[in-house]
């Protein structure tokens, strides 16, 4: 795909201009309004680097070294009223190909706070609205609040990114304070982000020709914390619709027609954690069921997926992880043979490999908090599968290797 | 000297150095209103050390030790030596809590002087610093202040008023702050500052020691 000169440079003036008005914004120190902050503004940056043994991951790094794997973020939230806040965020990314610097809004809303009592406070958010999603997906472009450089890949699916960030719509949210624990509920609805790099990483092909339209997001959300934060339990579901057409000439070159599909994917995560002084143990499990119909073909995946986490805080400093991820494309086909149900047939470039199917993966990792600001990171990976690699940076399935290895580390920056 | 067991244990009325602003007994178990009831016929006065000044100054059972010294046997002899035990009291205080460092430490919820609020149940505190709950019962805002994570008056505030781990605290803060579903309380770089923002804010909350409490904002109760 040939990138014009033009474009690419002024993606790269957007990118600049938010890394200056982020320097700034940290020289200058926080931005005040009399003794009462009426703003706050935060930011984020963060560069890692990563080696696979095979398989290419955020870029280049099979049998090298990735550099392409950034993210800098900067948001404000203003307070006019007691009531009344609008927040909005502005992210600029770099994943390899699959993620290349552009610019975007993660969130922009207002949030409208109708009931504030001791026991229970309950509000409306309008406009682009972060869907809560696991225990990390609220942050999950701010390193430090990460589990680890990488986000647990069978849970947090790289490939269905845009949809997880954020919906354009509506959230009604409510904070239930009791003195054994504090329940947020929240439930929304909206139109989801379904972009064409979603739908060519949900076929693992280039999808030109294939166009989602009108999507729409529904969820509801509950989380629990006990009164002390040592418990924590986040339960969501999650129903996204879209039409989709698909130009009969992607399937039978020649073929000047269109054919109408619907798309569906329903998905239902679970979460628990429990923390200590010294350590946390966290367990999520998903279970999705993503199905794109074109009446006579189309690609199922029944998935699920859960990873567990130890952490072991053996410093007020510093973070020992280690953690087991097991997930699955299809739950009938654990295999991962259903990934090759089009290899060599007429829709022979929707083959995939079968390791495309599922993930085994243990990793360690080490995590060192410099101070409030900085942050350093380490982890290595062993993988059996390659369930969540991108299409982006993995094009070609016969090259896709089932058994693999991925070191990282990443210096992060937060104010 | 006289060995004999009291009856009960006697207290003494400490010095007013030793009292919080209020008439309030020094957080160390020393209750003025038992002394003032025994005043008449003191025939012994003890002085009841709290275990952590016990373990620090490597004494054993209090009663035991400081009878031996200390007891007196007669009304008058008891004014005087009341003299002579009240700057040897405020020395060996002084000494534990030289000693135990932070054991004598307490930390209070302030708010601004304005605030009509005199205490809070814990729920509310938690769900304010958590930065979940921004209002008062009065519907105005609520502006909260912390000390740096790292600062050791800010964990032991998590753990011991809040009950809550510092992480898991900050955590939350930065789950709101980059989610843009609340904001982070306001950094303040030490307790002469904490306690300088909290008296000039109308609404603000914030925590301080016991011991640097003053006149300029008022110290709520955590229910």
């Amino acid at each position: 795909m040939q990138v014009s000169a033009q474009s690419s440079s002024s993606r790269l003036s957007k990118r600049l201009r938010l890394l200056c008005a982020m320097a700034l914004l940290i020289a200058g120190g926080r931005v005040t309004a009399a003794d009462t902050q009426v703003w706050h503004v935060n930011g984020f940056l963060s560069q890692a680097a990563f080696y696979t043994s095979d398989n290419n991951f955020a870029g280049d790094s099979d049998d090298g070294v990735s550099t392409d794997f950034n993210e800098a973020g900067l948001n404000a939230s203003l307070n006019p009223l007691t009531w009344l806040r609008f927040s909005g965020q502005l992210l600029a990314r770099n994943a390899g190909h699959y993620d290349n610097g552009a610019l975007r809004t993660d969130y922009f809303n207002a949030d409208i706070q109708f009931w504030s009592n001791a026991n229970v406070r309950a509000g409306l958010r309008v406009g682009r609205v972060r869907n809560a999603f696991g225990l990390y997906n609220e942050t999950r472009d701010v390193a430090s609040t990460r589990p680890g450089i990488t986000l647990p890949s069978v849970f947090y699916l790289e490939q269905s990114r845009d949809l997880n960030i954020s919906r354009d719509g509506v959230g009604l949210y409510s904070d239930i304070f009791t003195n054994y624990g504090t329940l947020a509920v929240e439930i929304g609805t909206g139109k989801a982000r379904v972009s064409k790099r979603l739908v060519k990483e949900a076929l693992m092909s280039d999808a030109d020709g294939i166009e989602p339209d009108d999507a729409r997001i529904s969820m509801v959300a509950l989380n629990w914390e006990d009164a002390d934060g040592h418990w924590r339990f986040a339960l969501s579901q999650y129903r996204i619709t879209s039409d989709v057409t698909a130009a009969l000439s992607v399937f039978f070159p020649g073929v000047d027609a269109t054919l109408d599909g619907s798309f569906e994917l329903d998905t239902t995560a679970f979460s628990v954690q429990y923390s200590t002084e010294r350590w946390q143990l966290t367990m999520e499990m998903l279970r999705f069921d993503y199905d794109l119909d074109f009446d006579f073909v189309g690609r199922r995946y029944p998935g699920e997926s859960g990873y567990v986490q130890y952490t072991w805080i053996f410093s007020p400093a510093w973070q020992l992880f280690g953690r087991y991820e097991d997930g699955v494309m299809d739950r009938h086909h654990r295999n991962g043979s259903a990934m090759e149900q089009f290899c060599g047939t007429a829709l022979d470039k929707f083959c995939n490999s079968r390791s495309a199917g599922f993930r085994r993966d243990s990793s360690i990792g080490l995590r060192w908090d410099i101070n409030s600001q900085w942050m350093l990171a380490t982890e290595a990976h062993y993988i059996d599968g390659a369930m969540g690699l991108a299409y982006s940076d993995n094009p070609q399935p016969a090259e896709v290797a089932t058994y693999w290895t991925l070191f990282g580390i990443e210096l992060a920056f937060r104010f | 000297m006289d060995e004999q067991q009291p009856t009960a244990n006697r207290t003494v009325v400490l010095p007013d150095m030793w009292q919080t602003a209020d008439g309030r007994p020094y957080s160390g178990g020393l209750s003025p209103d038992a002394a003032s009831k025994e005043r008449a016929d003191a025939s012994r006065c003890v002085v009841v050390l709290p275990t952590e000044c016990q373990k620090a100054l490597h004494v054993r059972p209090v009663h035991k030790y400081l009878m031996t010294p200390f007891s007196i046997s007669s009304p008058r002899a008891t004014r005087s030596a009341r003299t002579f035990l009240m700057p040897v009291i405020g020395a060996l205080l002084l000494l534990c809590s030289l000693l135990t460092g932070t054991a004598y430490a307490a930390d209070v919820v302030i708010t601004h002087p304005g605030n009509t609020n005199t205490s809070l149940p814990l729920s509310s505190v938690r769900a304010i610093f958590s930065m979940r709950l921004n209002t008062w019962p009065d519907g105005t805002q609520v502006t909260v202040f912390v000390l740096p994570d790292r600062h050791p008056a800010h964990a032991r505030f998590s753990r011991t008023v809040l009950k809550m781990l510092p992480y898991r605290l900050r955590r939350e803060w930065d789950r709101l702050v980059f989610s843009g579903t609340g904001i982070a309380p306001i950094e303040v770089k030490d307790e002469a500052e904490m306690r300088h923002r909290v008296a000039s804010t109308p609404g603000s909350i914030g925590y301080l020691d016991e011991g640097l409490v003053d006149a300029s904002v008022r110290a709520i109760v955590v229910k």
